[in-house]
């Protein structure tokens, strides 16, 4: 049995400004939890038919929206050493083109980088944890039903504001900007992620979880996964890496990763010449999803290849010693953030 | 050009992937570079603005209050004068028919004033124009050790930023190639950008004036407008003399192109010897002055009046002369009255000239033709252009994109034009990049010999030929060809163009899907380099060079439009005109 994509992952929480009070937002298993919003289902329809979204759902769907998005792998980071913080401008400049609104957040705003929310498929949650959201990306679904008016397909948040930002300068945003707003749904896109990266190291590394995850072979993107294979192959290489130059000490520029598509792990080997080491491999997408993004990617001098069994924070892996010799099964713990070997 | 080369399918998958890693190496270097911090602006820059906009304001405030407090007296005195007779509107009686009199007075004399004074207006306001050139000239010199100075505080880019260049430099050439589609290019290149912004390696102020512009027609493209198939052009081939400011100009009118909505004259103006060595910096805008009163009318007596467009400089000026609304398909003639000169008239009726166009399948790719394109200008200027130290792996331009398009799989090693360009590098005596080293040298082809040993040739015949020939389609471009101008060392041809595709533009690099060259009936070559072009709304006005100079014993002139696909040859009789 795969353990889901997860699995390895501790939950994350963090706080926003929403509205006059200050909410809080957890992902966990994968999905989305707006905790303080127990009928999120029917404000979702509320902001679908023209409502305002509150910013809690805004991110939400943000967050739905950009989980199968393949620039979060070209955008996000590549390890953990790799800080990525957008901004202020950046993400003021997002935060007007999403149309959230004044006050939410932004750079003057002291909340703005206490944004969070996160999360992508529900199906699996319990139907009693009526908090929970749920997006599937890509695909129309019903989401909910409110009365006599119900909604299907994919929501845009807060169409009102967005539309009327497309065409003039509303003045909340931070000044200087108005030449930017008439973009287009990339410029859209664009600004959401900004604004999802904005939340702090651990979502971007559980959205590039999801992204990863969405194009594996059990992804829902997985019958399209061909076209992506340039990008997929980028963002292996790009995360194996730093990863492999930690467990070999070689060049980062020396890792040649492409995409495994059978069943197993793949497979790694180690060419040199000339003194220098490169190393060749083949590895699932999978692999970014359920190994690189919990951070399990080398443990105490281990390249771990994939995920046996997982219920964070203990896991069972399998991990090389070296290039060419086989996986070896151990079972490793996360503790203060760092995963480390407990038994053989 | 004329040795054969594979055309196999292009392998969009390998260029994309080979993008999408240099992207990740190029993040990879940036990340290892410093952080930008953007500089602030100079405190006591910014406290003299603010100084200067408080006291604008203070200015401002004052004036209103004074215009306030003087209307609210004027209404206190009017109505302490009305109370009295309890008659409000007693002494306004008077007054209608009094205004109404003045106003006809002054309109009277404003009317008789009217022509002295807007010629006095424009007297002085081409002296004012004038004045301030001459002091705008007097003083540029006065200003240049402080210019100097200061220039150390120019804007430096962000090191990082040449991550970019290079990427972008890539993906520009190989998505105009064909091997990835527009949309990828703004995907890897626009990834690379957000990426560094986020990590602070490039200014965030950067990346949202890129957006700016994102998605403008300013970036090429298959042009909008598709490309129309009533464009046809009409030969002038007539010269005139006029007058500008005093001073003589040839005119040399080259062809009329009509099309649905619009009709634009081709021109080409000299300015006289006397006038070429005045220094008088008012003349341009004398010349557009001029050129802006162009005027003609029609045999149905109809008249235009139009835009001007083109430009030149101290001897020769191109002209495009923009009639609004184009003549009427009833019209025969048209008078298109030139500034100081007598009225030229155009024949609309003449039938199109019979010219040969024949149209053939391609059989070189585009690779090699836009590596070719870039080694015959390498050979031509006889050295390497090299870049800003780091931008291009300080490697030359031409070598270091040769290097990335075949580690991209957009040319193979056995590549004809790699081949070239490691013979053109030998006959330079410059040698190949590692990555370029096993190259195998071929034979430079006869016609880029023939085209080097014709260089320095200055004899080429001085006159014009009105083509006015529309091509058929190439690769959902239309063209019509206007006049060819020949000079002692060169020609030029205007082309006008629809569905065009503006084209890329890296730093010295200018990428086309489109390619012209010409041969005449002795077999000599001539290149088009990049010449000069209008871009609006997938319309074009090219200005080609064609190089070296038309031989003086040439008869006639195969002009070829290269596409992806198609080529298109026209023949055309060298039957000179007089021109300039």
């Amino acid at each position: 049995v795969i353990p889901t994509w997860w699995a390895a992952f501790a939950p994350a929480d963090t706080s926003l400004r929403c509205g006059d009070s200050t909410h809080r937002l957890r992902w966990t298993d994968g999905a989305l939890h707006a905790v303080d919003h127990p009928d999120a289902e029917g404000e979702l329809v509320l902001a679908a038919l023209g409502g305002d979204a509150t910013p809690c759902l805004d991110l939400v769907i943000a967050w739905g929206r950009r989980s199968d998005d393949l620039t979060v792998l070209a955008v996000g980071p590549r390890s953990a050493d790799d800080k990525v913080t957008i901004p202020a401008e950046i993400l003021g400049w997002a935060t007007a083109v999403s149309g959230a609104p004044p006050g939410s957040r932004g750079p003057g705003n002291p909340q703005a980088r206490a944004v969070s929310i996160g999360g992508t498929i529900s199906g699996h949650q319990p139907a009693a944890r009526k908090r929970t959201y749920a997006f599937r990306p890509g695909k129309a679904r019903r989401l909910a039903s409110y009365g006599l008016a119900s909604y299907r397909g994919r929501l845009r948040p807060r169409p009102a504001v967005g539309s009327g930002l497309v065409h003039g300068w509303t003045g909340f945003a931070p000044g200087g900007l108005a030449h930017l707003l008439g973009g287009g749904e990339t410029q859209e896109a664009q600004a959401e992620l900004v604004r999802l990266l904005a939340l702090g190291s651990a979502f971007q590394f559980r959205l590039s979880a999801a992204v990863a995850h969405a194009w594996s072979a059990d992804g829902e993107q997985a019958a399209r996964a061909d076209r992506a294979r340039p990008a997929l192959t980028a963002a292996l290489t790009g995360r194996l890496a730093p990863a492999a130059a930690q467990w070999l000490d070689i060049d980062l520029g020396e890792v040649q990763a492409s995409i495994h598509d059978g069943d197993g792990w793949g497979e790694l080997e180690l060419s040199k010449t000339g003194g220098t080491g490169r190393l060749h491999a083949r590895m699932p997408v999978r692999w970014l999803a359920s190994v690189w993004a919990p951070g399990l990617a080398v443990v105490d001098q281990h390249l771990v290849v994939s995920v046996v069994d997982a219920a964070w924070p203990t896991a069972r892996v399998l991990a090389l010693r070296s290039p060419g010799s086989d996986p070896v099964e151990l079972s490793i713990r996360q503790d203060k953030g760092h995963w480390s070997v407990t038994a053989r | 050009v004329t040795a054969a080369s594979e055309h196999a399918a292009p392998d969009r998958e390998r260029a994309e992937t080979y993008l999408r890693l240099l992207a990740e190496t190029e993040l990879r270097r940036a990340i290892a570079m410093p952080e930008y911090k953007p500089p602030r602006e100079r405190r006591p820059a910014r406290m003299i603005a603010l100084l200067a906009h408080s006291r604008r304001m203070r200015r401002r405030r004052a004036r209103l209050r004074q215009v306030a407090s003087q209307q609210a007296a004027s209404r206190s005195q009017a109505v302490s004068q009305r109370l009295p007779t309890g008659q409000p509107g007693a002494q306004a009686t008077p007054l209608p028919p009094l205004l109404r009199r003045a106003a006809e007075s002054l309109e009277s004399a404003r009317a008789l004033a009217a022509g002295p004074t807007a010629s006095m207006r424009r007297t002085a306001a081409r002296t004012g124009r004038r004045l301030g050139a001459r002091m705008r000239s007097a003083t540029w010199p006065l200003g240049q050790p402080v210019r100097r100075k200061s220039r150390h505080r120019s804007h430096q880019p962000p090191p990082a930023e040449s991550c970019l260049t290079r990427l972008a430099t890539v993906a520009g050439v190989i998505a105009a190639l064909g091997f990835i589609s527009a949309q990828t290019e703004e995907d890897i290149v626009g990834g690379l950008r957000l990426a560094l912004a986020a990590r602070s390696r490039i200014d965030a102020r950067d990346l949202l004036r890129y957006r700016r512009f994102r998605g403008q027609p300013m970036r090429r493209r298959a042009g909008r407008t598709a490309a129309s198939a009533s464009l046809r052009a009409i030969p002038v081939g007539a010269v005139a003399e006029g007058e500008v400011n005093g001073h003589r100009v040839r005119f040399s009118l080259g062809v009329l192109l009509v099309d649905q909505g619009s009709a634009i004259l081709t021109a080409r103006a000299r300015l006289d010897l006397g006038l070429t060595r005045d220094r008088e910096p008012s003349r341009a805008d004398a010349m557009i002055e001029a050129l802006n009163e162009i005027t003609a009318s029609d045999d149905l007596g109809n008249s235009y009046r139009g835009s001007f467009s083109g430009g030149g400089g101290d001897h020769r000026w191109d002209i495009w002369f923009h009639l609004s609304p184009p003549p009427p398909a009833a019209a025969r003639w048209l008078d298109v009255v030139l500034p100081g000169a007598p009225a030229v008239r155009v024949r609309l009726d003449v039938a199109p000239r019979d010219l040969q166009v024949t149209s053939e399948p391609v059989t070189t790719s585009a690779a090699d033709r836009f590596l070719d394109a870039q080694t015959i200008k390498l050979l031509r200027s006889g050295r390497l252009h090299r870049p800003r130290a780091a931008a291009l792996d300080d490697e030359p331009v031409l070598f270091w994109l040769a290097s990335q398009l075949l580690a991209a799989g957009v040319v193979t090693a056995d590549s004809a034009s790699l081949r070239r360009l490691a013979a053109a590098a030998a006959r330079l005596g410059e040698d190949l990049p590692s990555q370029l080293s096993g190259i195998q040298a071929d034979e430079l082809p006869a016609d880029w010999v023939g085209l080097l040993a014709a260089a320095d040739r200055g004899d080429g015949p001085d006159g014009m030929v009105a083509i006015a020939v529309a091509l058929p389609e190439v690769d959902g471009a239309r063209c019509v060809i206007g006049e060819l101008f020949s000079e002692a060392d060169g020609a030029s041809l205007h082309v006008h163009c629809a569905g065009w595709p503006e084209p890329h533009r890296h730093g010295l690099l200018h990428i086309d899907r489109f390619w012209w060259s010409a041969r005449d009936d002795l077999g000599g070559w001539y290149d088009s380099d990049d010449g000069s072009g209008s871009y609006r709304n997938g319309h074009a006005d090219l200005d080609l060079r064609f190089r070296p100079a038309i031989s003086p014993r040439a008869r006639t002139l195969d002009i070829i439009l290269t596409g992806i696909t198609t080529q298109v040859t026209v023949t055309v009789p060298l039957d000179w005109q007089e021109a300039l």
